[in-house]
This record gives structure tokens, C-alpha cells and sequence, in this order.
């Protein structure tokens, strides 16, 4: 949590200093789905160890995502700027009964950071329609804790891996204006490539699974983000 | 203003946007059909000794050896074992993360005394849990042994009695009641009944094994006198029991033999104490070598055998023994006064037989017998190379009251003329078929001197009256020699050509007419005779040994001091000139080889005839028993 809030607060800083040049800054609130195929599966192979009853209580679902754009350089229709945002999931294999517990859990956060740029295709009144574009690189972290009780004899082991990616993030949005305010819906799709999952305290090592192939993080998913912004160029009472 | 508000709430509203969109993991699953269990029926274990594979019943191991035991836990659904462990006193011994629990135990480690093994198992519940599957979840129990060691060394037992129990010697004694037992050795001492003052030694170790058996029946012992003494083996060491009483029994009655008016013998013994014992009675007939057994009998109390004296083989019977073995059922340690050896003699023990004699003329050994009834006799002929019997003739059949026959036997010089003597009568005998050929009447001749001796042309030498006689067997002209004859145990010869005659000291020569006296020998010569027709072999009393030469009157000393003693029977074999003489030992040569050891033969008496053929002899003992040269005896016939 501490490490989301840090990236975060880097990001907006980031943002606030360029607002001097900003068009437009906007903050989306969002639902997002993602890949997670090959997470999915070793946390699937872990429960076929386990020699005891243990449930996937979570296998990487779609959760909220949040991200942020600044839009500084207009040409016309197309406006570039820069986004940024975090996402996260997790999984759990579990198990419980009166004689101890046992859990694995899966924690995977990521902050991307990219370029966006958006195409006003429709503008009319206090309404636009934009397609938008953000190749982005993200950067995701994964810990991995194991944690089994047995009376009182609790065994913890926490192993934390980091992933580098790309990918592209695109969809269409609807802003809609109430002076220099405005309020918008996103609606678009997340393609990421996909990085290696290397060990934070020895950068060779990479997550594998039972087969030996490396087990990669994947964000690829839908988008559908809701979110509030201001337009530095537009006037309080234009309309 | 409207722009840093904004800016301000943006921010904010950013942050509350970030944390509550980080994904929280907070739910987790719980099997609540997961149960404890608190006992598992049907557990059973068993403690089994490696080496017997036996299974130790009840609590309590006693034991003084090095052990191995298999401790095995069986649970009822196969639930698994997870430790088992065993404790010597609360000390660790040895641990397993299975059921089955190898468990040593070496006594000398730890003494004798009492210990308690305590073997503790945990057993996984079964249940399923994660503690279950996990190995973390068991249920303990535990079992405890006492271990009773004794190492120490048994005691010593006594001997409480030796007394007969059913037909037995049967020693008892004190139980051992130590689990550390091992065997009894009941050892036996026997004492020397040739020679008492030896006192006792052993003579029989028997080994019990249960150690509630305290007492034995000795089947092997039957007569005289034994002790016994218990050892203990226990712990691999051994007790030294004190002796117990002395046990001592004999057959009340001795063997006996009783000469019956039919001239048979009746043979009684007693019954010996320990009857059970008793495997057989072995009755032997002594007079034969090796003895022959006439009687045996497995019953105790078969203790009368009448012999029929008409079963001994061989001539005459004047002299008998017996001899009785008591044969045990089980001989103990080959222990030699075990086997019972009583004899008994019957008869006189005088000179009962004929006298001998031989001829390589007509390879025949002639002897005589008297009966058993002492009423008549026999006169055998012999096949002097196989000793088989070729003819016989009665003494009645002659004409002559057996009673009254002194049965001298002898051939002439030449070997071609046989006669019998008594003390009235000559008898000349056909060599080849024992028939009557002549006879003569004597004037006294006495058994007691030599035996006459006959040349080739007739002439008889023989003493009566304490003179010398000469007695011409072809006409029965009887002369007296002059000069007194010496006496007892004198020699008298004649050359086998009738020259010369030689009564002890003197010597006479024929002058074509009669004997003449032609010399006298050294009153000192005691035992001369001649060797051939011109030398006499002489032995002068505590001096040499010398041969004499009538016609040279040369002398020739063969042994110049007295290196043997050559008595009446001595003989001269002129084909190996070697000397014959007889004193407990026979001697070849001037070397004094002793060829033959009489005492090998259990002489009981002084011999009473040497007979000589050539390069072979044959002497006769007392009992009627002669020898062969190469120890062959001469009696089955």
C-alpha cells in the first residue's frame, strides 16, 4: 500500500508541475480486467500441491484501477500529453480448519507511465467525443507470501518479484463540460505484453513454473473509466 | 480561488481514489467438516524377541543375554506411525519414524536388577486436518515392561539324597529358581573298586536343561559305590556344587560255581540292587581266549545258568573259570567299573593234562586228554600245519586204567617212534593210526624225573627209584646204570645213536656190549643235553653255558655268565643252533632276542611241555591251552 502511495504521489507532483502548459488534466476512476493467464495457472499448480483440501478464494479478478492524464500540447484536434495509473489484483489459496491454516497469496500491483494523445472527432455544446491512445511502460510487483499456522506454530515466507512491460491502452471517451469542469467516461481496452517476473533481491532469478516456462505478469483487459478534469483554456462561463 | 479549490479536492479525491483501489486479499477458507479425533480404537503392538520371533506375554521380560526385540505397532485403518521410541528408565534407547521398533539390550550395561522399559508411540490422528497431513497432529500412548536382568553367578546347590527311585540311583537336589538357569550338570563320581583307596573320580556328567527336573535316574550305574554333585549353569557361569552322600550297593551274592554229579556246572549270582538299570548279564567261560560268552539274559533275575562242560571245547577240563559282566543300559562315560566283571573258578588247579609230543616225521603233534569224569582219556593226533585233529584213541581202548595213567608222552630220537608211559607200563604207539604197536611192563617208573627218552636203535633212558634204567624197547631188556641218580628234575639223554647216556654228572658209552662209564661232569652242571650224537649242551648253575664236545673233548661257551635260565624245557634246534628256553620269555640266539612275550598271553601257570619241530615250537600252559609259534591256539581239537 505504502509503495502505491509513494509511485502515486510521484506521478501527481509530476502532473501539477506541468500544469503551468496544461489544456486539459483529468483524473479517471475506473474497473479493469486483466490476462493474469499464466499467474492464474501457477497459482493453480500450487494448489495441486498442496496435499490438503486448499480453494482458490481469489484468481487475479478485475478491481479498480486509477489514472491520471495531462494534456498539454494541441494541435487542432489531437491533443498529446502525458498519462499515468496504477492497477492491481492478487490471488489466495487457501485453506482452514480447526487445526491450522494455510494460505498463499499472490499480491500484484503495477504503475504504468506513457504518452496519450486523444482525437476530438466530435464536439457539440458542452459534449466531446475523443478516441484516445497511451503506449505506456509499466512496472509490476509481485508479492508472493506463504503463511502456515498450525496451532502455535505460524511459518511466514514472503518473496517480492518485479516485472518491467509495455503495452498500449486505447478506448474512446465522452466529456462532457460544466464551464473549464468537466466530467468524462472512458471505455477502452489494455494490451500488455507482459514482462518476466524477476526476483527483487537477485534480478537472475525469474519466476518458473512446474514446467519450467517463466510465469509472466499480463494486464491486458477491458477499461471503463469514469473521471473529472479541468480544461486550463476554456472560460468559466464558455459553454 | 475556484482553481485551488479545485486543485486541492482534485488531489484529495486522487489519493481516496488510489487507496481504495489497491486489491485487498482478506477472505479465506475454513473446513469446518474437518473434525478432531480424540482416540483410536483397535491399536495392538507386540514385543516379540528377535532371535525366538516369540511374543513377549505379559509385562515382565527376564533375561541375562544380550536381547533384541522387535517392538511392532498395528493400528486398525493403517494409520501411520510417526515415532516410535523406547525409554530404559527414562533414558532414551532408541528412536523410529515407523512401527517397528528394533530395541537392543546388552545386560552387562546395566546389571542385574529390575528396569522399566517404556516403549512411546504417536499415531497420526487420521482426521484430515492440515496438522493431520502435516505430520503435526498425532495421539501419544505408551507401554511399559519391567525388565528384570540377573547376571549375577548362580549359587551352589546340594545334593539333598541319593536314593533308588523306581530302579534307579536317582540323586535330587535343590531347585534353582533363578530365571538366569541354564542347564544342571549333575556330575558323577564313581570310586575305583580295584584299588578303593584311590577314592573317587569322575566317571559321568549329565546335563538337565528344565530347570524344574531336580533330580535323575542313573541308568548307568549298577554296582559299587558313587557320588554325585550338582553344578548350575546359569548366566553363562557355573556353580561348583559340594558332593553329596555316598551311594553304595552290591550284589548281595557273589558269582559261584557248583561242580554237579553229572559233570556239569551250576553258576548262581545275585540280583543286582538297581535292577532297572540292568541291560543284560554277559556270562563268559574264561578258560578260552578271547573268552566266549555262554550265557546271556536281559532279565534281573535270571541269576542261575547250569553249564553243560560237555559244550567246552577242547581236550580235557580240570580247571574252569567264569567270569560274570553286569552290563549297564546306558554305560556311563565309559566309566571301566561300570562294567561288572566278577569271576569264579571251579576244579583242581593242579597238572591236568597229557604231555606232548612232536614229529616232523610224521608232521603230527600227538597229546593227551583225560575226560572230564577223570574215569578215561583220550590220546589226539595232530596235524602239526593245520592243527586240525586227524585221529584219536581212548586210553581204555590201549588196555590201561585211566586212573592210573601218568600219560608221558614221547617220540624216539629219530622222531619215527611214539610211546606212552606210565608208571607200569611202556606203550608203543603206531604214529600214523594211534595203534597198539607193543607194550612192556616197567619196574617203577617215576613221573616225577624226566621224561625217558629213546634213541633211534631202541634204547630208553628213564629214572626209577633215584636210579638211571636203560630199557631196550625192541627185546625189554631193563638195565640199571651205576651210580646213584641225582634226583627230581634231573635230566637224563641218550644220543638219538644210542653211544652216549648222560645222567646229570655222568657220562656213559657204549662198549658194543653195555654202558660204561666213560667221564664225569661237573657236579655243578645243572640241566644237559645232547644235541646231536657227539655234543651235549649243558648249563652250569650260576656260570656259562657251553656246548661240550665228546669226541674232541673241546668246549665251546655260548654264554659265560647267567644271562637266562634255561630249565628242563629248554631246547637246542641244531639246524639254526639256536637255544629255546622258557622263563616268562623266549630266547633266539646268542642276542637274546625275546621273540615272544608270554605275558601277552596270560599265563597262569608254569608251561609244562616245550615241544620242538624244526624252526617252530609249541608250549603248553596249565589250563590246556597251547600255543603255536606265532601265537595260534592249539586247543580245538
Amino acid at each position: 500500500m505504502k509503495k502505491s502511495i509513494s509511485r502515486f504521489s510521484f506521478l501527481v507532483l509530476l502532473f501539477l508541475t506541468q500544469t503551468v502548459y496544461a489544456q486539459k488534466l483529468f483524473v479517471e476512476f475506473g474497473h479493469g480486467g486483466f490476462g493474469m493467464a499464466e499467474m492464474k495457472s501457477f497459482q493453480q499448480e500450487i494448489q495441486n500441491q498442496l496435499e490438503f483440501d486448499a480453494r482458490i478464494i481469489e484468481n487475479f479478478p478485475a478491481y479498480y484501477t486509477v489514472k491520471g492524464s495531462l494534456l498539454f500540447v494541441d494541435f487542432e484536434d489531437v491533443t498529446i500529453g502525458f498519462t499515468g495509473g496504477t492497477m492491481s489484483t492478487g490471488g489466495r489459496v487457501s485453506y482452514g480448519d480447526f487445526s491450522g491454516s494455510y494460505r498463499a497469496d499472490s499480491e500484484l500491483s503495477a504503475t504504468y507511465f506513457g504518452l496519450i494523445g486523444e482525437h476530438i472527432f466530435l464536439k457539440r455544446n458542452n459534449l466531446e467525443l475523443t478516441v484516445n491512445a497511451s503506449p505506456y511502460i509499466n512496472t509490476s510487483t509481485l508479492d508472493f507470501s506463504t503463511e502456515f499456522i498450525i496451532q502455535d506454530n505460524r511459518q511466514v515466507q514472503l518473496l517480492t518479484f518485479v516485472s518491467t512491460s509495455l503495452g498500449v491502452e486505447s478506448g474512446f471517451t465522452a466529456r462532457y463540460y460544466f464551464g473549464p469542469m468537466f466530467v468524462q467516461a472512458f471505455f477502452g481496452g489494455n494490451f500488455n505484453i507482459g514482462g518476466d517476473l524477476e526476483l527483487k533481491t537477485d534480478r537472475d532469478a525469474v519466476l518458473i513454473d512446474g514446467a519450467g516456462e517463466i510465469v509472466k505478469t499480463n494486464w491486458s483487459g477491458y477499461r471503463a473509466n469514469i473521471g473529472i478534469g479541468i480544461n486550463f483554456k476554456r472560460k468559466q462561463n464558455e459553454n | 480561488m475556484v482553481a485551488q479549490f479545485n486543485r486541492k479536492n482534485i488531489a484529495i479525491l486522487i489519493v481516496f481514489l488510489v487507496l481504495s483501489c489497491t486489491f485487498e486479499l482478506d477472505e479465506e477458507y475454513f473446513n469446518d467438516s474437518v473434525t478432531p479425533v480424540t482416540e483410536i480404537q483397535g491399536i495392538s503392538t507386540t514385543l516379540r524377541q528377535f532371535d525366538l520371533n516369540e511374543q513377549i506375554q505379559g509385562d515382565t521380560i527376564a533375561f541375562w543375554t544380550e536381547q533384541d526385540f522387535i517392538y511392532n505397532v498395528a493400528t486398525p485403518n493403517g494409520e501411520q506411525v510417526l515415532l516410535t521410541e523406547a525409554f530404559l528408565d527414562g533414558e532414551s534407547l532408541t528412536r523410529t519414524s515407523s512401527r517397528n521398533l528394533s530395541i537392543n539390550i546388552d545386560p552387562a550395561d546395566y546389571g542385574t536388577g529390575f528396569y522399566t522399559l517404556t516403549i512411546a508411540y504417536l499415531i497420526r490422528t487420521g482426521s484430515g486436518s492440515l496438522a493431520d497431513i502435516s505430520g503435526l497432529e498425532a495421539l501419544a500412548y505408551q507401554q511399559s515392561f519391567v525388565l528384570a536382568i540377573d547376571i549375577s553367578p548362580p549359587q551352589e546347590l546340594s545334593v539333598i539324597s541319593t536314593e533308588i527311585v523306581n530302579g534307579f540311583v536317582t540323586p535330587s537336589w535343590e531347585k534353582y529358581d533363578r530365571f538366569n538357569f541354564q542347564e544342571y550338570r549333575v556330575q558323577k563320581y564313581c570310586r575305583d573298586e580295584r584299588d578303593p583307596s584311590n577314592g573317587f573320580s569322575t566317571c559321568g556328567l549329565f546335563i538337565i536343561t528344565d530347570p524344574d527336573v531336580t533330580s535323575y535316574a542313573d541308568s548307568t550305574f549298577l554296582e559299587g559305590a558313587v557320588r554325585y554333585s550338582v553344578n548350575v549353569r546359569a548366566a553363562n557361569q557355573e556353580s561348583t556344587g559340594a558332593l553329596g552322600p555316598i551311594f553304595e550297593t552290591r550284589i548281595s551274592d557273589p558269582l559261584t560255581v557248583t561242580g554237579l554229579p553229572n559233570g556239569d556246572f551250576q553258576i548262581t549270582w545275585g540280583k543286582p540292587t538297581v535292577e532297572n538299570a540292568l541291560d543284560r548279564y554277559d556270562l563268559y567261560l574264561r578258560n578260552d581266549f578271547p573268552a566266549p560268552i555262554i550265557f546271556q539274559s536281559t532279565n534281573p533275575n535270571d541269576t542261575t545258568f547250569i553249564y553243560d562242560s560237555d559244550d567246552r571245547p577242547g581236550p580235557g577240563f580240570s580247571r574252569s573259570t567264569f567270569a560274570l559282566s553286569i552290563i549297564p543300559k546306558v554305560p556311563g562315560g565309559g566309566n571301566p567299573q561300570e562294567f561288572q566283571l566278577i569271576e569264579a573258578r571251579i576244579g583242581a588247579d593242579t597238572h591236568p593234562f597229557g604231555s606232548f609230543a612232536s614229529s616232523d616225521v610224521y608232521n603230527s603233534i600227538y597229546t593227551t586228554s583225560r575226560e572230564k569224569t577223570a574215569t578215561d582219556g583220550y590220546l589226539f593226533k595232530i596235524d602239526i600245519n593245520s592243527l586240525e585233529k586227524t585221529d584219536s584213541i581212548k586210553w581204555s581202548t590201549l588196555g590201561v586204567p585211566a586212573n592210573s595213567f601218568k600219560k608221558e608222552l614221547f617220540v624216539s630220537k629219530d622222531r619215527q617212534r611214539l610211546f606212552l608211559i606210565n608208571s607200569v607200563n611202556l606203550f608203543e604207539i603206531n604214529p600214523n593210526d594211534l595203534s597198539l604197536t607193543n607194550s612192556f611192563t616197567l619196574g617203577n617208573y617215576d613221573d616225577t624225573e624226566f621224561i625217558p627218552k629213546v634213541s633211534s636203535t631202541g634204547i630208553m633212558v628213564y629214572a626209577s627209584g633215584g636210579q638211571m634204567r636203560v630199557f631196550n624197547v625192541n627185546t625189554g631188556n631193563d638195565v640199571t646204570l651205576p651210580n646213584n641218580f641225582f634226583g627230581s628234575d634231573e635230566d637224563g639223554d641218550i644220543t638219538e645213536d644210542g653211544k652216549y647216556i648222560y645222567d646229570n654228572s655222568y657220562l656213559f658209552e657204549y662198549n658194543g656190549s653195555q654202558y660204561v662209564e666213560k667221564s664225569r661232569l661237573a657236579t655243578q652242571i645243572f640241566h644237559a643235553r645232547f644235541i646231536d650224537n657227539t655234543r651235549i649242551l649243558a648249563y652250569r648253575r650260576n656260570a656259562e653255558t657251553f656246548i661240550y664236545n665228546l669226541e674232541t673233548d673241546e668246549t665251546q661257551v655260548l654264554y659265560e655268565d647267567n644271562q637266562f635260565y634255561m630249565d628242563k624245557f629248554g631246547q637246542y634246534d641244531p639246524f639254526t643252533n639256536t637255544i629255546y628256553s622258557l622263563q616268562g620269555r623266549l630266547f633266539n640266539g646268542p642276542n637274546q632276542l625275546s621273540i615272544m612275550n608270554l605275558n601277552d598271553f596270560t599265563i597262569r601257570q608254569t608251561p609244562v611241555s616245550f615241544l620242538f619241530n624244526n624252526n617252530a615250537f609249541i608250549f603248553q600252559i596249565a589250563n590246556g591251552r597251547l600255543f603255536w609259534q606265532d601265537g595260534k591256539y592249539l586247543d580245538q581239537f
